[in-house]
Parts: structure tokens; sequence; C-alpha cells
């Protein structure tokens, strides 16, 4: 193994645990999520040249990662599952269900798009415009999906008394 | 609920217990090694050598060969990518395969044996990759040839001096690492001065069971240097858009089945920039476009970019434009062709419009011109 392929390994290394976390948050499975990391590094191997010099290789990965996910929200299977605009109505959810769980549930319930949104405004803790960067979008768009996803997640953790009591 | 709530419940939801990690570090490595190499026809770098039989004759190689004279030519400070100035003048038996990389910046050699497989080229098993006068070896340029390592072994390869070839520097590359080295150092690369200030890198794919030093001395003392033998492409753009330069050329040949082969250019905004081969690297990636041409005979019915999607003049093809600038079209059986055209940052619909400038030429390389661009 090279020295490229050493330091390559030992940034990998730091950097796997929250990238791991942040591709489960992007695809709530944890199998996928590895499949999404390791198609990222892969990725980043390949690009490893640029990538070492960027100014902060966290973010660089980071924004890999997301796209490779959206990336593959467009392309393949994954393609034929419907993304819609407005999340359907849940299903009620059972009150002795853990919270990590409806989470989980909830960001599998909102488009890709929003879901990434979300992801990298409260989890990441990107600002608008960091998180616009990313998205490739403008701020107002980030900010619209924000809202837009916030909204479906409210629509489907919250009990439905308490969305009635809120109206 | 607030964004405070859902920010604390997104976290949490990361620390609920994980299955344990399939992802592979190691994996990526060799796969992104693989990437380079095949999807880019990245750069060049070729090796070989089984680590077991490497060692042994090592230093009776260095010091008793028979100093031939290959003839060196002094090259310019920038290669012209539409001149092949090099060539293999000897490579092992049964490497009937080749690969000639020719950018501005360097210029690579590669060969192979056939692999068998009917979409994919040969793996590269030995190269040599040139660089200009006064350019520094470019190790990402040149590149690591996979090879299976030893864990228990020191990592990091050495450098050594030898005795001169042509009487110029000369360097053997050595690891330790290699998987049934014993962690004795093998010679992984050897680089030389084919002319004053001009240095070539020779590479021997350990796995290839060829890699010992004299292998390697032999290929760099029959490397022919200082030809001028043109470039010729099976078509002729009359469109690209302006402000583009010719930086890079690439020509796979399958001599064994003689069907196989894939020929591109590249042209880039930066005329002494890095080709994208058709992927850029990220936002600062100047425009660049990328032509492939091969025959129907070599495409991949399950190619990496995607499934066809389309129809372009009632050819079936492949369309997809993402929101960086990047537009990529692969059109099948134009004129017995597959054409393969990506744009970046060169506006909408420029690939078609390169397609529809596109002139071919036909397979037989007598007809092919030298002057593809224009």
């Amino acid at each position: 193994m090279s020295r490229a392929d050493d330091e390559y390994t030992a940034r990998i290394q730091e950097l796997l645990p929250r990238l791991r976390r942040t591709a489960y948050l992007l695809c709530a499975d944890w199998h996928r999520a590895d499949d999404l990391v390791q198609a990222t590094i892969t990725r980043l191997y390949v690009k490893w040249r640029r990538a070492r010099a960027a100014d902060n290789l966290d973010a660089y990965v980071r924004t890999m990662l997301v796209r490779q996910f959206l990336g593959e929200q467009r392309t393949g299977w994954r393609s034929r599952v419907s993304v819609v605009e407005r999340t359907p109505e849940p299903v009620a959810a059972a009150s002795d269900v853990d919270a990590g769980l409806d989470v989980r549930r909830a960001l599998t319930a909102v488009p890709a798009r929003q879901r990434a949104t979300l992801v990298l405004r409260f989890y990441c803790d990107l600002t608008v415009d960091q998180t616009a960067e990313i998205l490739g979008c403008s701020s107002g768009n980030v900010k619209s999906q924000t809202s837009r996803g916030l909204a479906a997640l409210r629509r489907i953790l919250e009990p439905a008394s308490v969305r009635e009591e809120g109206a | 609920m607030n964004e405070h709530e859902i920010k604390t419940l997104i976290t949490e939801m990361t620390q609920e217990p994980q299955p344990a990690s399939t992802i592979d570090v190691a994996r990526a490595v060799r796969n992104g090694h693989r990437a380079r190499r095949t999807r880019s026809l990245l750069q060049i770098g070729a090796v070989f050598a089984t680590a077991g039989l490497i060692v042994g004759g090592m230093s009776v190689m260095a010091t008793g060969r028979k100093a031939s004279a290959p003839v060196m030519t002094p090259t310019g400070a920038r290669f012209d990518p539409l001149v092949r100035s090099a060539d293999f003048g000897w490579v092992p038996k049964g490497m009937t395969e080749r690969s000639v990389y020719v950018g501005t910046r360097y210029m690579s050699l590669v060969a192979g044996t056939p692999n068998g497989r009917p979409y994919e080229f040969f793996f590269p098993q030995v190269g040599v990759t040139l660089f200009p006068v006064g350019q520094r070896i470019d190790s990402e340029v040149v590149t690591r040839m996979a090879r299976d390592i030893d864990n228990k072994c020191p990592h990091g390869d050495q450098v050594g001096d030898t005795p001169r070839i042509g009487g110029r520097p000369t360097q053997w590359v050595y690891a330790r690492d290699l998987a049934g080295s014993h962690c004795r150092s093998t010679p992984v690369e050897l680089r030389w001065q084919y002319a004053a200030g001009a240095w070539a890198v020779a590479k021997i794919e350990p796995d290839a069971g060829l890699a010992n030093q004299g292998v390697y001395l032999r290929i760099a003392d029959n490397l022919r240097v200082g030809e001028t033998a043109p470039v010729s492409k099976p078509f002729r753009l009359t469109y690209v858009p302006p402000g583009l330069h010719v930086i890079e050329t690439t020509d796979d040949r399958s001599f064994s089945t003689g069907v196989k082969w894939r020929t591109s250019l590249d042209l880039s905004a930066d005329a002494d920039g890095p080709p994208t081969r058709g992927y850029p690297d990220d936002k600062h990636t100047p425009m660049s476009i990328r032509v492939e041409v091969s025959p129907v005979a070599a495409v991949d019915p399950a190619d990496e970019d995607g499934p066809l999607n389309t129809t372009v003049d009632g050819h079936p093809a492949f369309w997809k434009k993402s929101g960086d600038g990047w537009e990529a079209l692969r059109v099948i059986g134009v004129h017995g062709f597959q054409v393969r055209i990506n744009a970046f940052k060169a506006g909408n619909g420029v690939p078609l419009r390169v397609l529809r400038g596109l002139r071919l030429l036909g397979p037989d390389r007598a007809a092919w011109t030298t002057r593809p661009v224009g």
C-alpha cells in the first residue's frame, strides 16, 4: 500500500463513524447506509488527489455522500419508488413504539431531498447557505424544503389529537 | 414540536444500536484502483511480478546487466496529445493488448494479456509512463497497481538508486509489504531518465508473475522514444464549443480480438489541466468535453452510466443531465459504432450538437484522421 493509500485509509477510518450515521439518517436502513458509504468512499478514492487538498475533507466527503444518495434516488431501482411531494397520511403509530423507531419511520416518509435537507440542517448543523451549496440549489429552496420537511415530520410524529388541537 | 425537539430526535436516532458495519476500506481502495484503470481509462502504470519471484535475483540484475543503448531523444516540456512520441520496443510474450494515453503532462503506454471477458478491456500488466522534460514524476498519474499486501509487513515504499540506464539517473522503488514476499524488499517500480531531465516510470502488476528486475530493465532498454507518430481517430468533430483545447487522447486496442477497441478525445478550457475523462471532479472543473467511439461489438450492456433510456435518430441511447452542468449522451449503432459524449459546463444540449457534427470515418484505420477537430 502506498503512502497515499495509507493516508486515505487513516483519514477514512476517522470519518467513518459519522459518515455511517449520516448515511443512516438519509436512508434509514443500516445495510443500505453501509452500501452508500462504501460507494462514496470508493468514489472518494478515485478523486483522492483532489479531495486530500480540500480545506475541509469532512465536508467534501459529506457532500459526496449526499449526492450519492440523491443520485441513487434518481437512478436504478430506487427511482421506481414514487417520491411524492406531500407525504401520505401515516398509519396511526402505536403509542408504545419507541421514539427512535417513530423518527426513522417518519424520516423515510419524507421525500428524499427534504430528508437530505433536514439531515444536513439538523444533524450536520449546517447553515442554510452551506446546505444549499451541497444540494446545488438556492438558499430559498433550502428554506422551503426545510419547512416542508419539518411539516411532514410533525404530521407524522405528533399524535392526531395534538394536530387537531393545534389546528 | 419545535426544531430543537426534532434535532434531538434525529440525533437520538443515530444512538440506537447499530449492526456490525460491512464497510470495507480496503475494498474501496481495490475498487478505486480498478475504477481509475478501467472506467476513466485512467492513467497508467503497470507492473508485473509475483512477489515470490521478485526478490532473489534483484541485486544481480541491478549490477550485472549489460548496458544496452536505447535511442534517447530529448522531448519538449509539454507533450502534444495528438502525437505519440514513444512506444514499447519489447513486452513479455502474450501481452497483445495495448492502451496509449497521451496528455500534455504525461504519456502512458500499457500492455496486457487478453482477459477473455467480452465487454471488458484487458487489465494493465505492464506500463510505462513518460513525463516531459522538467516535469516531476507525478505518482498520481502513474497508477498504483492493485497489489495484495501482507499487513504484518512494514508499509511504505522505499526508493533506492541503481546503476544508470543510458548513463542517466535511475531508481528502483521497493515495497516490503507484498503478499508472499515475507517482508523482503521487492521492486515495484523502475524510474529512469529516458532523456536529460525527462523521467519515465515502468511498473509491472505484481500478480502477473513477471516482475523481476530483468523484465523491468528490458522494457526500459527497448523503449522507443523520440517518435513522432500522429494519433489518428475514427471521427472528425465539426462542432465543438469555442475555447476548448485537446488535452488528452486515449486508444485501447485488443490485438487478440481485432474487433475490440475504444478511442477517445478529451477537450478542456484549461489547455494544461488534467483530463476529466468525462467525469468532472467538482464544480471547479473547467468546461470540458469527452468524445469516445468504439465498435458496437465492444459495447457493454451493463454500462456504468446506466441503462438505455431514450433514442437518438432511432438508435438506442442513454442520456443524463445533472444539476451541476454535467451532461452525458451515449448512442449505440451510429454507423456501427457506439458514441459516448460527455460534457461539463458546455451548455444545454451540447452533447447532441457535437454528435450531429460528428463525422465517422469507419473501422479501417487507414481512413482515420490525424486532425480530429475542425
